[in-house]
């Protein structure tokens, strides 16, 4: 059985719908990526897969338990870090580390101890005297302390300057890739998730766009550049279709799948030249979500 | 589950200022030289109960948002019993002191702690408290607390409705002065902390 899944999860704030019959699965060891722009539903998938929010339809499971009654057991076997998380700002490092150390029967004081002079946190200091990085760290070196077999973090190297999330990644990245846990991160910065992600998952709206191992992904959806010698016509009725823009004399189109079928039909309308350019994930997660989303 | 216990202490310390103050000043004047009614005493002090109930209330309503407490390998009910634990010690310490100024202040009357409980009779006056006053004093002071900080914090506010309408009838059978009120009054008490504590206990989970 796969350490989470969602299963039809839908969940309503008053009429407003975060998320429209979410379903999927989150293998064993994978490091997954859960994408979306501001309210597309991710926050409030994790919150459901930890039990934080009850579902109005639908099921999150999370090794081998409904999410909604999650026990206590259970719990500490999975590590969370959300974004700007509250720390207890009036205690010190190392209380801090006593306090999460009570309430986790697997919490290795040790690999804590090792972690957090890697990341340079001072015990003594209060949590609130430490800048937003050092307490996204504080948190990530605490969660991995736990030794959890599922990691959930719900972007939190959100707010973080350049430096330090590439510090906070990899320190991630290290602690993660030896032993094998399982990963569900949200981010909204793609180059993070880019180095990080096996599998990635779109939200739009709430609605699942896509859910498929990275590479499968960039490898799958290409953007064609087709140039006319005058203005460029109506994008054809393509197959796959993400997203068309037209340019004067040039059509761009974003299609899944579109090898060998979106050269012919430009030709067709009278295209001269049709180059076709692999995306990055940035490229690619905009034309999946600008469709409605108004962006450019 | 001591860690979570000595946080809720911690985060309610700021209001033992208040509390210890208040509780000071009723203890002194409730021995001055002013002939001060027992209910008067109990009604005034009940203000401390009150006030810890609304900021431990408070408290928990924003520890809602507060996935980090709420991310524990630990039940709900536990979690929820030590942050209980943590508030009745404020209150106690607050009784005590009462106990303490009052007990100085009027030295002559030591020996009432080791008579036999008394229920107190409303519309009497006092000048000295035995242990049956003390304990209606903690009881009056405890309901209130819970009563306030279960309405406060409750995630769901129709549970905290049935407190609200005991602890009107508890007040009511105090203030109409009848030889039997304590007796009313202090079963009324207990209904409605067992009520509030019970359910408060029994919802815990609904904070995650």
């Amino acid at each position: 059985m796969n350490p989470i899944g969602f299963e039809r999860l839908t969940h309503y704030y008053g009429a407003t719908k975060a998320l429209d019959t979410l379903t999927l699965e989150v293998p064993p060891g994978c490091v997954f990526a859960l994408l979306g722009r501001n309210g597309a539903g991710k926050t409030t998938a994790i919150k459901c897969l930890l039990g934080f929010l009850a579902p109005t339809r639908g099921t999150a499971r999370i090794l081998g338990h409904d999410a909604a009654a999650l026990p206590a057991e259970a719990r500490g076997r999975i590590g969370y870090v959300a974004e700007g998380q509250k720390l207890v700002p009036w205690m010190r490092v190392r209380e801090l580390v006593a306090y999460q150390r009570a309430s986790f029967p697997s919490f290795d004081e040790a690999l804590c101890a090792s972690h957090l002079k890697r990341l340079g946190l001072p015990e003594k200091r209060r949590v609130f005297q430490l800048s937003r990085g050092m307490r996204a760290q504080l948190a990530l070196a605490l969660a991995l302390a736990q030794r959890p077999e599922v990691l959930v973090l719900d972007d939190p190297a959100m707010g973080l300057d350049a430096v330090v999330r590439r510090e906070f990644l990899d320190v991630m990245i290290d602690l993660i890739a030896d032993e094998g846990r399982t990963v569900l991160f949200s981010s909204h910065i793609l180059t993070d998730v880019e180095r990080v992600a096996d599998r990635v998952a779109i939200l739009d709206r709430g609605v699942l766009r896509v859910n498929a191992p990275l590479d499968e992904v960039k490898r799958r959806v290409r953007r064609y550049h087709a140039l006319f010698d005058g203005d460029a016509p109506e994008p054809p009725p393509l197959k796959g279709l993400l997203r068309a823009q037209r340019r004067r004399n040039e059509l761009v189109l974003t299609v899944v799948d579109g090898e060998g079928s979106v050269e012919p039909l430009c030709r067709e309308l009278g295209a001269r030249t049709v180059e076709p350019e692999p995306l990055g994930l940035e490229d690619l997660f905009v034309d999946y979500t600008a469709e409605r989303g108004g962006a450019a | 589950m001591r860690p979570v216990f000595i946080r809720e202490l911690k985060e309610l310390s700021p209001a033992l200022v208040p509390v210890l103050a208040f509780a000071v000043i009723a203890g002194a004047s409730f021995a001055g030289p002013l002939s001060v009614q027992f209910d008067d005493i109990l009604a005034v002090a009940s203000v401390g109960g009150v006030f810890l109930g609304c900021l431990h209330g408070g408290l928990d309503r924003w520890r809602r948002g507060d996935l980090f407490a709420l991310h524990r390998a630990v039940p709900a009910v536990r979690m929820e019993a030590a942050r209980t634990l943590a508030g009745v010690v404020v209150l106690l310490l607050g009784i005590v002191a009462l106990v303490i100024t009052h007990r100085v202040t009027t030295l002559s009357h030591l020996a009432d702690l080791r008579a036999m409980p008394q229920l107190a009779v409303a519309g009497r006056t006092y000048d000295h408290l035995g242990a049956g006053e003390i304990a209606l004093l903690a009881g009056f002071v405890l309901a209130g607390w819970a009563v306030l900080r279960f309405a406060v914090g409750a995630v769901r506010i129709r549970w905290a409705l049935p407190a609200f309408v005991v602890l009107p009838l508890a007040s009511w059978s105090f203030l109409s002065r009848t030889e039997t009120f304590a007796a009313a009054t202090a079963l009324a008490l207990a209904l409605t902390m067992l009520f509030s504590l019970g359910t408060g206990l029994c919802l815990a989970g609904d904070r995650r």
